[in-house]
């Protein structure tokens, strides 16, 4: 048998050994679970393991659930398969990151999983989290500043978060603070922290400095604890070669800081004594009014601006809820907030409220009570705004009642305002409803009336370049005043040869041909003082064409002889004398142009 | 002859009550009812009112209005949709912007819907269109006004220039509006930006209802649009309202 033969047969006995081993362990599956390393130092990276002996197959397994232990949600697998003198042993590994969130004696419990149709069970893992060594704790930790309390419901509390980081430590990663506790809310953490260089305990500290804005949001005992990711740059202690070609060989380890945990505890703002202009100020402000005038017009509108200074919880205050004044048409402000600092603990907050008043009769703006509490004196403080005198005129206009629709007056208002607190009112007026919707510029009639426009544009310019030339052209404004007199004298010649009388013909031929030719002159002729000859020689100078010069000199022989010898054509030669006499005039006309 | 008068009487009482009857309804009495149930709280009564509204005339402050009511009712996208429509019919109503970056800011999109702005932001575009023909036919009288009338039009030539310039910037601001108008809303849920006008064609990314994109132009029953990211694909008709669809 020759190898090539053999390749099949091995390959089938692979198959059966393997196949044979997995029979084998599907029978006997183990299960071992281990923690490394083990004890595990608080704030570091830890691995949970479990592992199957015996199977290729990994169960659905769920991330353990264990108090003081943070799983990565991911689970890490992998598989090895031996084979040893025939024998076939297969392992699957399933593990887990996690972090130790508080320290002692923990446990993860066991559990039992299916896996071909064999219960298996994992059995539970019992490991020490002791504390950060002191060595590790040096080398980074979180630091959080809070100011001492007590501490009310919706108060701004100003603290401070910092990281430090030894100088000698390279910090390769870090990720925001998370806070822990479910009593406060703070602002958000600035992607780029102030640093700042610091030495603590005789040791060079590199500082990233977070201010924020702490609220407490509900009251009694409260903890407080932020935690923060980070990863290190770590020389290995036990590098051989450290020296070798200047190679320094470092790795990168993972911890989660911890702050010191803050208790304290919440109170609720006093329930008693609370004054009715409280609107949720907590804090030191100082309250004042500004009017826009003190002359006031029934129906013109006038702004009244309440504004807070000092220091407290800007964002959670309300607008002053002005008490229903009578006479007075009030709208919702408008809200602007100038900060002193970044956090926003400190600046002044304005409200500017629109007031129509609606009454000549009024006297004053009436006083306005505001409310603050002092969380440093435990106690409310209402600061009066007293009432400011004012004069009112009557108005020429009627008042509107549209308590939905945005008074015109306050148009100004809502000019300034870039986007609104909330939506702006309807429109009392439908305004002008188009049918088409189009552009003006793709619309028939608007084509149609700016073509009229460019008619009357050329028609003026064509009648303005007539009267120019009529002005400037002699021989053109001769031909033009002659032409009607030719028309005439044309009708006149057809009518005359109708109905046989010679003399008007003849005369209007005369007068036709006199006009005609005076216009081919090269001189200024009056065209009555034109004799045949004249005429012919004109005719001669103009070079008018044969068939045309002859006609001419006929029809003016024939006038010559009806005006000097008496000799009258008849009824039909005079007719079709009046034929020729047109086209003549007609082509002389031309040939003059 | 009386009966036939009586019958005559009778079919002429029968024709106005049948005319009355189709009679179309009057807008402002629709717009009026439309305000009232508004002001009643009534935002779908009032909604159906400015609908009707807007099947008889198109203004400005009727979409506002229909904006307002979808806004009233969470409806961000279609309110926002209105809203741009109110504001292109009359960039000088400032509440339609306002509103509009309102809805825009309630969709988290205040960066990506579009406003207008230098000379469009002054008026419509029918009135600029105006503007521009008046000043067309000025700057062609003031400069050509010797070859009509005999007299001479004192700073004609500065007048000529005047009106050029108003021409050109007129004709900006026309140019300003029609890319504005180029806008749309995504109005389905989710919306996939297809690579090519095909129905199995792969999605590039996806659109939400209320997204603002430009169209580009139209291929096989798809809109080629833009996205305010600048990523380009296709999206069926039936998916958006165009600006400029009326």
């Amino acid at each position: 048998m020759n190898v090539v033969h053999r390749i099949p047969f091995l390959l089938a006995c692979l198959l059966t050994f393997q196949t044979a081993g997995q029979n084998l362990a599907a029978e006997g599956i183990e299960a071992r679970a281990s923690v490394n390393p083990s004890p595990v130092m608080a704030g570091t990276l830890a691995e949970y393991v479990v592992t199957f002996e015996g199977t290729s197959r990994i169960p659905e397994l769920l991330k353990p659930q264990v108090d003081g232990l943070e799983f990565s949600d991911q689970m890490g697998t992998s598989s090895f398969t031996r084979i040893v003198n025939g024998r076939t042993s297969i392992r699957t590994q399933a593990s887990w990151g996690f972090r130790p969130t508080s320290q002692g004696t923990l446990t993860i419990p066991a559990r039992v999983v299916r896996i071909d149709g064999q219960e298996v069970r994992i059995p539970a893992v019992t490991f020490r989290v002791i504390p950060m060594d002191e060595e590790t704790r040096q080398r980074a930790f979180l630091r959080v500043d809070i100011p001492d309390g007590p501490f009310y419901v919706g108060e701004a509390i100003p603290i401070r978060v910092g990281l430090f980081a030894r100088d000698d430590v390279n910090l390769t990663n870090i990720a925001f603070p998370e806070s822990e506790g479910d009593a406060f809310i703070h602002t958000e953490f600035d992607n780029n922290p102030p640093r700042t260089r610091t030495r603590i305990e005789g040791r060079l500290y590199e500082a990233f400095v977070w201010d924020l804005v702490l609220t407490p949001i509900k009251t009694g005992p409260a903890t407080l604890q932020f935690r923060q990711n980070i990863s290190l740059q770590v020389s290995d202690p036990n590098d051989r070669f450290p020296s070798l070609f200047s190679l320094n060989r470092s790795r990168s380890e993972s911890y989660t800081l911890a702050s010191q945990p803050f208790e304290t505890e919440i109170l609720p703002l006093p329930g008693t004594n609370q004054p009715d202009s409280f609107q949720d100020a907590i804090g030191h402000f100082e309250v004042a009014a500004a009017l826009s005038t003190r002359e006031l017009q029934v129906g013109e509108p006038i702004t009244l601006t309440l504004s807070l200074s000092g220091s407290g919880n800007f964002d959670r205050i309300s607008p002053p809820s002005l008490p229903a004044w009578d006479n007075w048409r009030i709208y919702p402000p408008k809200v602007d907030f100038v900060p002193e600092d970044e956090a926003g603990l400190r600046g002044e907050k304005s409200f500017e409220y629109i007031l129509i008043p609606q009454d000549s009769a009024i006297t004053e703006i009436p006083e306005i009570r505001y409310a603050t509490f002092d969380p440093a004196s435990g106690s409310y403080e209402t600061t009066v705004l007293e009432a400011e005198p004012v004069t009112v005129k009557p108005s020429e206009k009627p008042l509107q009642e549209a308590p939905v629709f945005a008074p015109s007056a306050s148009a100004e208002a809502e000019k300034d305002s870039i986007v609104p607190d909330s939506l702006l009112p309807i429109r009392p007026d439908s305004g002008t409803l188009r049918t088409a919707m189009g552009a003006l510029w793709k619309t028939v009639p608007f084509w149609i009336g700016n073509g009229l426009f460019a008619l009357l544009f050329l028609g003026t310019w064509q009648i303005r370049q007539r009267r120019r030339r009529l002005s400037e052209d002699d021989r053109f404004a001769r031909r033009h005043s002659a032409e009607r007199k030719i028309r005439k004298a044309l009708a006149q010649a057809r009518e005359a040869a109708n109905q046989g009388d010679a003399e008007t013909f003849y005369e209007s031929v005369r007068f036709i041909l006199q006009e005609r030719i005076s216009h081919l002159s090269k001189r200024r002729v009056e065209a009555k003082t034109l004799v045949t000859s004249d005429c012919i020689a004109i005719l001669q100078d103009a070079q008018v064409p044969d068939n045309l010069h002859e006609t001419c000199h006929k029809l003016l022989n024939a006038a010559d002889a009806f005006t000097f010898a008496g000799i009258a054509a008849h009824k039909e030669n005079l007719l079709q004398m009046a034929d020729e006499v047109a086209s003549a005039a007609t082509a002389l006309n031309r040939h003059a142009k | 002859m009386n009966r036939l008068l009586l019958s005559l009487c009778v079919l002429l009482c029968a024709l106005q009550a049948l005319a009355a009857d189709k009679a179309e309804p009057d807008p402002q009495e629709l717009f009026m009812r439309g305000n009232i149930a508004y002001g009643n709280k009534e935002f779908s009564k009032a909604e159906n009112a400015y609908r009707q509204v807007l099947e008889l005339g198109h203004s400005a402050e009727v979409h506002y209005n229909l904006g307002n009511c979808l806004a009233q009712q969470n409806q961000w996208s279609e309110a926002a949709y209105h809203y741009m429509k109110a504001y292109s019919l009359k960039p000088s109503f400032e509440p339609a912007r306002a509103n509009l970056l309102l809805a825009a800011q309630k969709m988290g999109l205040e960066r990506d819907y579009p406003t207008l702005s230098g000379p469009a932001n002054l008026l419509s575009e029918t009135k600029w269109t105006l503007v521009a023909a008046v000043s067309f036919w000025l700057g062609l009288i003031f400069f050509f006004h010797r070859d009509f009338v005999r007299f001479t039009l004192p700073f004609g030539k500065t007048l000529g220039t005047i009106s050029t310039v108003v021409l050109l910037v007129s004709i900006f601001a026309i140019i300003q509006h029609q890319l504005f108008k180029d806008w749309a809303v995504v109005s389905a849920p989710v919306v996939s930006l297809r690579v090519a006008p095909a129905d199995q064609s792969p999605g590039e990314s996806v659109l939400i209802k209320g997204d603002p994109i430009r169209v580009l132009g139209e291929q096989a029953g798809f809109y080629h649009v833009m996205t305010a990211g600048g990523d380009e694909g296709f999206i069926l008709q039936s998916e958006i309202h165009p600006l400029a669809n009326d």
